[in-house]
């Protein structure tokens, strides 16, 4: 039976070859063809409207930038309209092509399912069950396949799902709160953004300010720097920034200066958008061109003009954008400043009368120059600046003129509350103490006003008048309990917040422009002249100082963490104590801010070091402090602060010591920044968590640690920054120090085998961590440190590795030279002596290459190789004639500097880790076991001492004036005489 | 003039920097004196009318009143071809394959989740029609109507057998997919139903290459393998199938009784039709029932590891929101892990809002999607318990049936029954007999 | 036998109550959709004060040609004789040669009104939504140019492709009744 079906069938396909069928096939195979011609045609279209297009639209652009320059070059001309005509061509083709291109695809595809389909159907076989041998059998296996295959699938999801989630993802709930606290518009407390400081009240909370200097002898004054254009604007500082602007008729520029060294760091021009019917401003000289002062949410700097103009800074003196408000209609011409808050610049536009209703109140984003919000103010033109007082429960931005004081919800623009009381000019600015606002009317009246009011509170919230007069110009301060008013003419008056009683009155005869401030109990008055008068004012005047500039001054003086900031008419001055902060970068000489000392040469040019101490007996040794964490970095100092670094597998900590007590100042957590979900790392323990040195520019201490987790702290143990460069790949674990050059951190970051092409070399900003530059390189994993050497007024970053030694320019990265001369283990770091570069490859030889070249040069540059052997880990040191190489067992040898003949050997029968360093002509090899070998090295190897410490050490010794520090397994030494 | 062009050329680093794209009036408006030129306003092109919208709807009921009636009571596969080929035409290139059923799923779970959207009542007649039709008449939607279906069953040139354990476990991915499409619906993340509709982009004869890509190889296999995209993918199938488990009426091979011929039986390219179940021998029952008893205690567990798995991929399936994406980038551009900003990044900081704010909304978004991920991952768990133990119960069928939920009421067997040519000659010629 | 009868009977009654239960869900599902629903359809527009002009509408529609095309709106316009939204940045002379127009292809048309006002319309055919004028018109100009989706090309997807790619998320579904979001004129 079955078998018969079976026949049928097959006698049945075999009559089905009818012509018909053979038809549908040829169609079928036809329209086939002929669809997949149609569908590449349509990809290569496709292809060429996205690639090729973009790629003339390039062209086009640079052809037309072109024209601009040569704008009748008629060839160029032409050129540019042809292709231009081509393009557009091109672009309609495409798209015409692309339709059509469907349409006939679609046709073909439809022809090609319609025959296949006839083809097959003609064909039909008949239904031929296959009646199944064991119906059970097959359904049970069906049902066991079937659940198999489920719960395959269940597990495969579950992986894949485990895979996911096990990747690390940004906590935002943490981030938001980090963000909070990071540098950021926060900050604008701490600094003096804008006019007149925090709050814009002209008081300061820094207890050191300076109460003493003479213009004359250059006493008290760090520095004095010519100001471009004039102004009477203030200065206001933010960090080691200071911003200020000046203008004359035709140009308005914004200056930013160095607080350290007052240099000009850059000038940005605002260009005049007025209307072109306008004729030019002209400025009565009281008031100048540039009047109003600048203000700064810490990202932006923002600047505003008599003329109308806006414009905005980035600290990098980039111009973010600017605008024109149209120009102020001002009988004296302009000049409130700008007040900050958040990322909102805010400008109190007081034009015209009462009545001509043009007066605005404007708030900028300080990004793109968005207006957030404007609300027009019911007032005449003003020359009162605006302040954002934070009143406890709330931010006003309080703002007076005629004849309305009216306080603002500085977010919306709202108005919390408005009082009528002033009336005439008025240019000094609002204050806020404790619940009160004070506003005065030039000559005639001072105003408390309770600020906690509601809409219009002129008769209800005005706490006392005083009808004996206020200044013109001078904006008032006050401590909380009394109130200071200073007018032009140099009259002091003091009254008491609570009722307005006047407490006192002082003539100081002198003209005054600039507000008076407060720092502690002292008034801070600057003269018109330039004389500052310091006088303790808590009950009456007792004048503590007067200290003379020498320079006209109109602008308000900057108060910040040490410092004042004094704009004369021509010179910007900066008056404070040198402090390590400042004199850093001058004379990185004296200090030792970095692996191996200045250079990282493991040369030190103090002469009065130490030569004799004893552990056991504790003869000459300072201080011994213990160190929380261990670490194999060595200890480095500036002025009175010595850093190392420390870890274990789950703590990372910068360590800060005082020089002179040995105390334990602060210590610094490095957080672990994983990029991805990396297992913890695992470290051999002759490398340890914590290998590299720190390094330091005598502001901030940089460090970094073998998870690439990068921290920077200021001397006071604040952190500013931290980053995470990748988890470096490195055979024994990272161990290259970092090397400074003047505010670049310099990171020797080599990776993986030389193939991997992971390795780089990344110079961050010591401010802000930012990536100032980065290079690739093309060597595998290395351990050795980077030196920034001083090379016949050449400065170059020298780095070795395998197989290349390289030398950069270390403030572009630009690549000077390399050799190809290294393999292996490069641990132990360059150095280089008159014009040679050493360098040193493990067990097998020392290379002198000379630093003069240019490009690769292998062949043309190595001044000589010596083969005999070299150590693993120590770097060499040198005096000029020799170098002196130190093995891990022990042995000490001296080649000569200029042929590379050995001139000496020692075994000195010890282990050593720490790499040897030269004082005057004395060799110091600090041992294993932490025996210090000291030895006149100039002939040959004379030993003078052998101090022996009683503690491991692998770490190589800082040296400062008179001292030495060591860093042992669990102890820091201090070594010196104290006197 | 020329002083103008000079300031603009000056000003070209700000126009790169400004952030300021909508503009501010810097020119007065023209008062012209010469000419009395009227100031024109600008051409607004009105959107498809409401009415053609309600028109698809209409015709989308007449099609499925039609295909019900063409599946349960005229039996005739031809008219079934000609309506799914019309659905074809009008629903898919006429209309682009736009609103479809299955995408309509979305905007009714945004619609749900979301007080501001108000989800267009076409929507809803679009999304409900094809489920009631299916409750009452089972899957004449799938046969007849929707276009993606449509499109698949044109191809369907050489049915293959996928073998039952590959067809359950493929299955799968449809349930997978709806929850996602859920879960992203729900948070307002993406409609991801449409981004990756396989076939939408042959209907407009245009879009994007990938996913052009995409349908031709769907289409390609299904000239082997029946319907791909509806068995394995479909997540509204998934909703269809379980409803007509439940239907009043369904497609029966047989017109009146099985007669057990077996005929039918490689009749369906879809493997829906299912064999006689002889009955089960004591030692297998025994095995069984303990599986079964395991496998139920087994559903919880797996209900609830199904939870915690989706739960704790949230950072991943967050992702999809583009605040979150926003924040995370912004995150990384402050933190310098990457230097180089994108035009998000930009926008968002020119509108000056706190990254501090942006950064709590992407926390608490990625709540909202811990707690989806629960029920999604819950929804999973039980659909993969479920499925188990329904492989593990058995069934007694005593004739060939189509599956109650695979069936996708094309009605291909039916010629296949030597009882349906009986009952075509009766139609044909009974009144004639007398 | 009874028994069978007996089990058939309370499935069936089971189905019943589930598909019951099932056809009450969807009316719940209707009911929860429908309590705010909405007469008329939803289609997308561009909020032209969110747009930061990027060139993604000109790349990412769906159409081969985009749907989203820029438009003048005159009321804003200031008619300028050197239109930032019509010359290349530092364009000397102005006059409609191709190394002065900034747009791609050529879709604005200048015509001059009277001294010194020029009117710019844009030819929708050429136009294919890529920002450029719009970009220079906002920086320097009214900012009467910006982009809007045109309704007789949109196909009204149900996930706008653009609308995803949109870093400002300035895509936005608005009722089909109010199917354009047009500047509103400052000028009093």
């Amino acid at each position: 039976m079955v078998a018969n079906s079976h026949k049928e069938n097959v006698s049945q396909q075999d009559q089905v070859t009818s012509s018909w069928y053979r038809c549908a096939v040829a169609t079928a195979v036809l329209s086939a063809v002929f669809s997949i011609v149609i569908c590449a045609f349509m990809l290569m279209n496709y292809g060429r409207s996205k690639m090729v297009g973009t790629a003339d639209e390039t062209v086009i652009l640079d052809l037309k930038s072109e024209i601009r320059n040569r704008p009748d070059d008629e060839q160029l001309l032409s050129r540019i309209r042809q292709f231009d005509l081509l393009l557009r061509q091109q672009r309609i083709r495409a798209l015409d092509r692309a339709r059509q291109g469907g349409y006939l695809l679609l046709a073909g595809v439809v022809v090609f399912i319609i025959s296949l389909r006839s083809a097959i159907a003609s064909q039909k076989k008949l239904p031929s069950p296959k009646l199944c041998v064991d119906q059970l059998k097959e359904q049970v296996g069906n049902a066991k396949y079937a659940r198999w295959a489920v719960t395959g699938s269940l597990v495969t999801l579950a992986l894949s799902s485990l895979f996911l989630a096990s990747r690390v993802e940004i906590d935002f709930a943490k981030a938001g709160a980090a963000d909070a606290s990071s540098y950021s518009v926060n900050d604008v407390a701490k600094n003096w953004a804008s006019f007149r400081g925090p709050n814009g009240a002209g008081i300061s909370t820094h207890a050191n300010t300076p109460s003493r200097w003479d213009g004359k002898t250059g006493e008290g004054i760090l520095w004095k720097t010519k100001i471009p254009l004039s102004g009477n604007n203030s200065p206001v500082v933010w960090g080691d920034h200071i911003f200020l602007s000046g203008a004359d008729p035709n140009n308005r520029q914004v200056y930013c200066f160095d607080t350290s060294t007052g240099k000009l760091l850059w000038k940005g021009d605002v260009l005049s958008l007025t209307k072109s019917d306008e004729e030019p401003l002209e400025m009565m000289e009281e008031t100048g061109y540039a009047a109003p002062t600048v203000a700064t949410d810490g990202r932006y700097v923002c600047a505003i003009f008599p003329t109308g103009d806006v414009a905005c800074f980035d600290f990098k003196g980039k111009k973010v954008w600017e605008k024109n408000l149209g120009r102020p209609d001002s009988a004296y011409g302009y000049a409130a400043s700008l007040a900050v808050y958040q990322n909102l610049f805010l400008i109190q536009y007081d034009q015209g009368g009462v009545e001509d209703n043009k007066s605005e109140l404007i708030a900028l984003d300080g990004f793109s120059g968005r207006i957030v919000w404007q609300i027009k103010r019911p007032v005449g033109n003003s020359w009162s600046s605006p302040i954002v007082a934070n009143t406890g429960e709330q931010f006003q931005l309080i703002t007076c003129a005629d004849p309305w004081v009216i306080a603002y919800n500085p977010t919306d623009g709202a108005e919390l509350w408005r009082a009528n009381c002033l009336t005439g000019d008025i240019a000094s600015s609002p204050i806020y103490s404790n619940g009160l606002v004070f506003v005065i009317e030039p000559y005639s009246k001072l105003v408390a006003i309770k600020a906690d009011g509601k809409g219009d509170v002129t008769k209800t919230h005005i706490a006392w008048v005083s009808e004996e007069g206020g200044p013109d110009i001078c904006s008032p301060v006050s401590n909380g309990e009394s109130i200071f008013l200073l007018a032009t003419e140099g009259l002091l008056e003091c009254y008491n917040v609570s009722d307005g009683k006047r407490l006192w009155e002082k003539d100081l005869q002198e003209p005054f422009m600039a507000s008076p401030s407060l720092v502690g109990n002292n008034l801070y008055m600057l003269s018109e002249k330039g004389i500052m008068f310091i006088a303790d004012a808590a009950s009456e005047y007792e004048q503590s100082a007067k200290c003379e500039l020498g320079e006209k001054c109109h602008g308000s003086p900057a108060f910040a963490d040490g410092r004042i900031y004094i704009r004369g008419v021509e010179h910007l001055y900066c008056i404070g104590e040198k402090d390590p902060a400042s004199t850093s970068l001058q004379d990185p000489g004296k200090n030792w801010p970095s692996f191996r000392g200045p250079e990282g040469l493991g040369v030190s040019d103090h002469t009065n070091i130490p030569t004799r101490w004893d552990g056991k007996t504790g003869e000459g040794i300072l201080w011994k402090t213990e160190i929380p964490l261990p670490g194999n970095n060595s200890p480095i100092v500036w002025n009175d602060h010595v850093f190392l670094s420390g870890a274990d597998p789950n703590n990372q900590q910068v360590l800060c010591f005082d020089t002179s007590t040995g105390e334990f100042l602060w210590k610094g957590d490095v957080l672990s920044m994983p990029k991805r979900n990396e297992e913890p790392l695992e470290i051999m323990e002759e490398t340890g968590y914590a290998a590299p040195t720190v390094a330091t520019d005598g502001r901030q201490v940089y460090t970094i640690f073998p998870t690439g987790d990068l921290g920077s702290f200021d001397f006071k143990g604040k952190k500013v920054w931290e980053k995470n460069l990748g988890r470096p790949d490195s055979a024994y674990g990272y161990a290259s120090s970092l090397a400074m050059y003047q505010n670049l951190l310099l990171i020797q970051y080599d990776q993986g085998g030389i193939e991997d092409e992971k390795s780089k070399l990344i110079a961050l900003e010591g401010s802000s961590g930012r990536i100032v530059w980065q290079k690739k390189r093309p060597v595998g994993n290395s351990w050795s440190s980077p030196i920034v050497a001083n090379i016949r007024e050449h400065l170059q970053l020298l780095t070795c590795a395998d197989p290349w030694v390289i030398a950069y320019n270390p403030s572009d990265g630009e690549e000077i030279w390399r050799a190809n001369c290294l393999s292996g283990d490069i641990a132990s770091s360059p150095i280089y002596a008159n014009g040679l570069v050493f360098v040193i490859e493990p067990y097998s030889k020392l290379v002198a290459i000379k630093a003069d070249g240019k490009g690769d040069v292998t062949k043309t540059h190595i001044a000589w190789v010596s083969e005999e052997g070299g150590p693993d880990i120590c770097s060499p040191v040198s005096n000029g004639e020799s170098i002196f190489l130190l093995a891990t067992e022990g042995l000490l040898e001296s080649y000569s500097v200029s042929d590379g003949k050995r001139l000496w050997e020692k075994d000195l029968k010890e282990y050593f880790m720490a790499s040897p360093s030269l004082v005057g002509n004395n060799l110091y090899l600090l041992s294993d076991k932490g025996i210090m070998f000291i030895a006149d090295v100039r002939t040959e190897y004379k030993e003078l001492a052998k101090c022996e410490l009683g503690e491991k050490c692998h770490a190589s010794p800082a040296f400062a004036d008179g001292r030495i520090y060591i860093r042992g397994l669990d102890n820091l030494y201090c070594i010196g005489s104290n006197d | 003039m020329r002083f103008f062009s000079n300031i603009l050329l000056g000003m070209a680093v700000s126009l790169i920097l400004c952030g300021d794209t909508s503009g501010i009036e810097r020119f007065p408006p023209p008062d012209f004196v010469e000419t009395d030129h009227f100031i024109p306003s600008p051409t607004t092109p009105e959107p498809r009318q409401d009415v053609y919208e309600y028109i698809d709807a209409a015709v989308l009921l007449v099609a499925l009143g039609l295909a019900s009636y063409l599946v349960l009571k005229k039996r005739s596969r031809r008219a079934i071809f000609a309506l799914t080929l019309f659905s074809l035409l009008y629903f898919g290139f006429w209309r682009k394959g736009c609103v479809c059923s299955i995408g309509a799923t979305q905007n009714i779970v945004f619609s749900i989740f979301d007080p501001d959207y108000a989800v267009p009542v076409v929507v809803v007649v679009f999304f409900l029609l094809p489920l009631v039709f299916t409750l009452f008449f089972g899957r004449a939607f799938c046969a007849a109507v929707c276009p993606l279906g449509a499109i698949q069953d044109m191809v369907l040139a050489r049915p293959v057998r996928v073998p039952g354990w590959a067809e359950s476990a493929l299955r799968l991915l449809a349930y997978v997919y709806l929850a996602l499409a859920i879960l992203f619906a729900a948070t307002g993340s993406a409609f991801v139903i449409c981004r990756y509709d396989p076939f939408i982009s042959i209907f407009r004869l245009s879009g994007s290459l990938n996913i052009l890509i995409l349908g031709g190889c769907l289409l390609l296999i299904g000239v082997f393998v029946g319907r791909p995209y509806c068995r394995f993918l479909c997540p509204y199938g998934v909703i269809l199938r379980q409803l007509s488990r439940l239907s009043k009426w369904r497609v029966t091979i047989t017109p009146d009784e099985c007669i057990q011929c077996s005929l039918c039986e490689d009749s369906c390219p879809f493997g829906a039709i299912r064999r006689p179940a002889v009955q089960w021998p004591q030692q297998e029952y025994h095995i069984a029932k303990t599986r079964l008893t395991f496998l139920l205690l087994l559903l919880p567990v797996l209900v609830f590891f199904g939870g915690w798995a989706g739960s704790s991929l949230k950072g991943v399936t967050s992702q999809a929101h583009e605040t979150v994406r926003l924040a995370k980038q912004i995150y990384l551009e402050d933190a310098g892990q990457i230097e180089e900003v994108m035009d998000a990044s930009t926008a968002f900081r020119a509108t000056g809002q706190q990254t501090k704010e942006l950064y709590e909304q992407a926390a608490d978004i990625r709540a909202r999607f811990e707690v989806g991920g629960w029920i999604l991952g819950g929804f999973i768990g039980l659909v993969i318990g479920l499925k188990l133990i329904g492989l593990s119960v058995w069934r007694q069928r005593t004739d060939y049936e189509a599956d109650q939920a695979s069936c996708l009421a094309c009605g291909r067997c039916y010629k296949y029954c030597p009882r349906e040519h009986v009952r075509l000659k009766k139609t044909k010629d009974g009144p004639g007999k007398w | 036998m009874t028994q069978n009868d007996k089990a058939i009977n309370r499935r069936n009654f089971l189905r019943d109550g589930l598909w019951g239960g099932c056809l009450a869900a969807l009316g719940i599902v209707a009911g929860a959709s429908a309590r705010k629903k909405r007469k008329n359809d939803l289609v997308w527009q561009i909020d032209p004060y969110k747009c930061i002009a990027c060139d993604r509408c000109a790349t990412f529609c769906v159409l081969e040609d985009s749907a989203v095309k820029c438009v003048q709106l005159y009321a804003i316009c200031g008619y300028c004789d050197f239109c930032p939204g019509y010359f290349e940045l530092g364009a000397t002379v102005l006059d409609t040669g191709a190394e002065n127009e900034l747009c791609p292809t050529g879709a604005i048309k200048r015509t001059f009104i009277e001294e010194p006002y020029y009117e710019y319309d844009i030819d929708e055919a050429l136009c294919i939504g890529c920002a450029k004028c719009v970009k220079g018109c906002a920086a320097f100009g009214n900012g009467s140019l910006f982009l809007q989706v045109r309704h007789d090309r949109c196909l009204n997807c149900n996930e706008c492709s653009i609308a995803v790619a949109c870093p400002t998320g300035a895509f936005k579904r608005v009722p089909a009744d109010k199917p354009y979001l047009l500047k509103e004129a400052e000028h009093a």
